[in-house]
């Protein structure tokens, strides 16, 4: 059993029923292939969680590790590396979970080029995979450039009417970043004496001045905040996430956003400690502008799709405030926080898919009432604005609790500023509820308006069952993240005096 | 001076060039000979550059001897009196070019053999600039440089005007005899100050001379060094197309034929560079011994950054899918360049794995805009709107030629690019990192383009009434040609390992005593 890739294997499978589907011309076939691949990775997943040791400290589990691209001399050391520890099973749990849900979603909302839809959702999958289990930097480095081609497809091909524009955009903008940490990689590689190796670069680049650090951190930050999105690098997020398509949205908020801050938590403040904290005032500054400019634009919006693509803005705030206080309570609500965002915002993206696929409107002065005709939909959306906001025994509450509570040991300015934003959210999501839902049906056509049907109601389930679940048992992911997130915080120095990893070992450096 | 014997002897390393003549010349004999010939030209033409293709390979296995005479003294790798070298690295360039020259012999058939005549010119012509490439890449004094550069150069300007009664053919092949006469007369000022200053036309002498008179106080001045760097670079700018030497680029790229544009933008320009090379190693010795007081790294530095400029701002603007190739073939030898500012082992080899790699992607991507041009009659990327869906196949692969000319994983233009700027890296020094993010930030511009053109293939509607209209066939060699640079392209992008020993193997056994 040990000797089985089972990370390989997750990874792989879409892939492959991608290159397979290229013989399959039937529609529904292609569909029904999609979705059994996809949640049959779901189901690997959740096998995973389940086979994950928590008690195993922070080591990468399920470890596979080959010899890609090597010289005899030892000048080349290219690894085809898998592994998961706490912080990655999350990510490809969150990951393996949403696209099943995708493929459901766009069951009957992508009408043309079918198979194509599906080859670059599924190849999509395994970019994504790859990126939260590459131990190595270099394969890290392959799957995040393998994501770009088939997400540019997803929005540019099957996307709203200003598609053409948002690909470009989105692709320009990531390319942009990728690059120059593409320079980022192959300095760390040099500076280490030829190392890709993840685990052992954080040791092997302590070497390193501080000017160079701080270089670094912004080669490789400016990539990941472009993915998170922070302020001011998020102009590409509202055009990409309105105009993609409802499964091309869920991904883009689901998992695409917490790469950037993976990244960040994984990257940029283990391998250089001191750059991320010369870095920090900046970042947590950056995250507060960002909580609260996101926030104020949701509150501005009339579509409600881009009023939830601002509201990530917003909440991705949270999770880079967490991250950047450097305790071991911020760096884990940031990663609660990142999947909460992904149930919450994925579930979101759907139901405002569901409510387009009916009435081919997504403007919130269209809408009014209609609790009345879809009672069942109306119930759903509330849990998930609930959550969205952070309601006691949902799970939005504990992340953004724990990120705030980083925040207040070493930041408390920066915290106080960041509450304001808990505020915001609520004001605005309410209030998007209230519009949308409640009153008396503004609108004649909106009478005839479906519920939502069976299929649909199941295809939320999972996310409704995780957010109640999360809630009140948040411990099924911080146990396993801990030794995770207290090992890539260790190096760094927390600012201030209060700080909760105060007696965690720092590195003499 | 010369030992007649001993030059006899050495004749056993021409082998693969006298075979290649040998080629060239029933080439002729069978166009002025045999009626109705295209098939059998374009059969012979295959056939003799896949003999010349074979004996390389067997002189590249029995390296360092003699292929004629094993028993020959093997110690010596300058052969004829030392006007040429005989080493891997020569021979690698050599399998580069007939390489290319196959695969140029394949995309060039189907469509010559549409032309009412000049198709058994236009094999003879294309070998025959191969042949010169060929000297090229073992010429070690500045005369054999010159010369065999002139007959690449000069076969060049013909092939460009082989399309009878076209005014862009015939424009292209006079500015590029112009352009090309003008370069050349600049290298040629820029030889006779080298050899009035050494006395030697061998580069190694001159090198080892020039270190000598600085050793003596009595060194280059700065302003003559500077002048004769920048007259020669002119010579090898105007071969690899590099800026400000690239105005005949785009339109010789236009006016050409499409088969001889893609043999253009692979062949001469690979051999220039391994000229230059040559050159560079031999005139400019650094590493071991020291350095001559020329500004020449300050000048390819800027030549590259330069010519990436131009490359990929000029890109940015094309509607013609040629003239968009040419200005993306001037951004990759600034790539190339990049590699010539550090100049280490370690680059030249990065430069070599480059140009392996970029032969086989470009050619796949002009195989494409042949096709496009010749089947489907489209020649600007709007043209090409909504072929993605016409044509899945045919636009998949230009998408993978694309994507690896950008430089994305997993193809074989993002390893190239990674040797390339990880070696300069390594290299080390606030020059080499700047450029370094100067490559990085014109890849980024770069990929703007070449998005632009799978952006046209899958992102837009068709234009009216052409909507699912299926698409011609395509002939065999063409098919050929896609699936084996597709899968180059691809295999060294992801087991790019034995090329990148290879080449490192080429410079250490081959020039790498003198760098």
């Amino acid at each position: 059993m040990d000797n089985v890739p089972w990370l390989s294997l997750v990874t792989w499978l879409p892939a492959a029923a991608a290159a397979g589907l290229l013989a399959v011309s039937r529609k529904e076939l292609i569909k029904k292939i999609a979705l059994a691949v996809s949640s049959a990775v779901a189901v690997g997943a959740i096998l995973l969680v389940a086979g994950f040791d928590a008690g195993a400290g922070e080591r990468m589990q399920f470890a596979e590790s080959v010899s890609w691209i090597a010289t005899d001399d030892g000048a080349l050391d290219i690894r085809y590396a898998l592994g998961v520890d706490g912080i990655s099973l999350a990510m490809v749990f969150l990951t393996a979970l949403l696209i099943p849900l995708c493929v459901l979603a766009s069951w009957s909302a992508v009408k043309v080029r079918v198979r194509a839809f599906y080859a670059a959702l599924l190849s999509l999958e395994t970019g994504m995979l790859g990126v939260f289990m590459a131990r190595d930097l270099f394969l890290f480095y392959v799957f995040w450039e393998a994501m770009l081609i088939p997400m540019i497809l997803i929005i540019g091909v099957w996307g709203g009417p200003r598609r053409v524009y948002a690909s470009v955009k989105f692709l320009v903008y990531t390319m942009a970043g990728s690059l120059f940490m593409l320079v980022g990689v192959l300095y760390c590689y040099f500076a280490s004496d030829g190392m890709f190796d993840m685990e052992r670069l954080p040791a092997g680049l302590a070497g390193l001045s501080l000017q160079e650090q701080k270089w670094l951190f912004l080669a490789f930050g400016i990539a990941f905040a472009i993915k998170v999105p922070l302020f001011p690098f998020h102009t590409w997020l509202p055009d990409a996430h309105v105009e993609a398509p409802t499964a091309g949205s869920v991904i883009l908020a689901g998992v695409l956003l917490k790469m950037g801050a993976y990244g960040f938590l994984r990257i940029c403040i283990p391998f250089f400690p001191e750059g991320a904290a010369a870095f920090a005032p900046a970042v947590v500054a950056l995250s507060v502008v960002s909580i609260l400019f996101g926030a104020l634009m949701c509150m501005a919006q009339s579509d409600i799709k881009k009023l939830i693509a601002y509201s990530s803005v917003s909440h991705l705030g949270f999770v880079m405030l967490g991250l950047f206080s450097f305790t071991l309570a911020g760096g884990q609500g940031a990663v609660l926080q990142m999947v909460n965002h992904g149930l919450s915002t994925g579930a979101l993206f759907l139901l405002v898919g569901i409510l387009y696929e009916r009435a081919h409107r997504r403007g919130t002065d269209d809408f009014g009432g209609l609790a009345k005709p879809m009672p069942r939909y109306a119930t759903m959306f509330m849990i998930v604005t609930l959550s969205s906001i952070g309601l006691p025994g949902l799970n939005g509450f504990v992340g953004e609790f724990l990120a705030l509570k980083g925040a207040f040991e070493t930041r408390q300015g920066a915290a106080v500023l960041a509450a304001l934003g808990v505020v915001l959210g609520a004001v605005y999501m309410l209030k998007l509820y209230r519009d949308v839902f409640w009153g008396p049906v503004t609108a004649r056509r909106n009478e005839a308006l479906l519920d939502a049907s069976p299929l649909e109601a199941v295809s939320l389930a999972p996310l409704l069952v995780l957010i109640v679940v999360l809630g009140v048992w948040p411990g099924l992911i911080l146990n396993r993240t801990e030794p995770a997130v207290r090992a890539a915080l260790e190096r760094v120095a927390p600012p201030g005096e209060y700080s909760m990893s105060r007696e965690a070992p720092h590195a003499d450096r | 001076m010369l030992d007649a014997r001993v030059v006899l002897q050495q004749l056993g390393y021409l082998a693969p060039e006298a075979l290649l003549t040998v080629v060239v010349l029933a080439l002729i004999g069978v166009d002025i000979a045999v009626r109705r010939n295209v098939r059998v030209l374009g059969l012979l033409a295959l056939l003799g550059t896949l003999a010349v293709l074979g004996v390389l390979f067997r002189a590249w296995s029995a390296y360092p001897h003699n292929l004629f005479y094993p028993d020959a003294p093997v110690a010596e790798t300058a052969i004829f009196g030392g006007s040429a070298m005989y080493d891997r690295f020569g021979l690698f360039f050599k399998i580069l070019f007939l390489v290319a020259a196959g695969m140029a012999v394949l995309f060039t058939q189907p469509v010559v053999s549409r032309w009412p005549r000049g198709q058994g010119e236009t094999y003879v012509l294309m070998l025959s600039c191969t042949l010169g490439m060929m000297f090229m890449a073992s010429a070690n004094d500045l005369l054999m440089m010159y010369l065999s550069l002139e007959f690449v150069s000069v076969t060049s300007y013909i092939m460009a005007g082989l399309r009878q009664r076209n005014q862009r053919s015939a424009e292209a092949s006079l500015k590029y005899i112009i352009y090309g006469a003008a370069a050349s007369g600049m290298m040629l000022y820029g030889i006779t100050f080298l050899y009035g200053l050494t006395g030697s036309l061998q580069v190694d002498a001159i090198g080892a001379k020039l270190v000598e008179l600085q050793g003596e106080g009595a060194g280059v001045p700065q302003t003559m060094s500077l002048v004769i760097s920048v007259l020669v670079m002119a010579g090898f700018g105007y071969k690899i197309a590099a800026a400000p030497f690239h105005m005949w680029c785009p339109d010789v790229y236009e006016g050409a034929p499409t088969p001889i544009t893609a043999f253009f933008s692979v062949g001469p320009k690979a051999a220039g560079f391994a000229m230059l090379v040559r050159f560079l190693a031999g005139v400019y010795q650094t590493g071991g011994g020291e350095q001559v007081p020329f500004d020449w790294n300050l000048i390819v530095a800027l030549l590259a950054v330069l010519t990436m400029a131009v490359g990929n701002f000029g890109a940015l603007q094309q509607q013609n899918l040629k003239r968009l190739m040419a200005y993306s073939s001037i951004g990759h030898s600034g790539y190339v360049l990049l590699a010539f500012v550090a100049f280490g082992p370690e680059n030249v080899a990065s430069a070599m794995f480059y140009l392996v790699v970029y032969v086989i992607m470009n050619v796949g991507a002009f195989v494409v805009v042949i096709v496009l041009e010749e089947r489907f009659g489209i020649e600007t990327v709007d043209d090409c709107r909504g072929l993605g869906w016409r044509a899945p196949v045919l636009c998949a692969l230009m998408t993978l030629f694309m994507l690896s000319l950008t430089g994305l994983p997993p193809t074989a233009g993002f390893v190239g690019k990674l040797f390339l700027f990880g070696e300069l890296i390594q290299a080390g020094g606030a020059l080499n990192i700047t450029l370094v993010v100067a490559g990085v930030m014109f890849s980024v511009i770069s990929l703007y383009y070449y998005a632009r053109v799978i952006g046209a293939m899958f992102l837009f509607r068709a234009r009216e009434g052409e909507e699912g209209v299926a698409c011609p066939a395509i002939p065999l060699a063409f098919q050929a040609l896609l699936w084996l640079t597709a899968f180059g392209t691809l295999w060294y992008g992801i087991f790019p390992e034995g090329l990148f020993r290879a080449t490192k193997e080429v410079v250490v056994q081959g020039i790498l005593p003198k760098i």
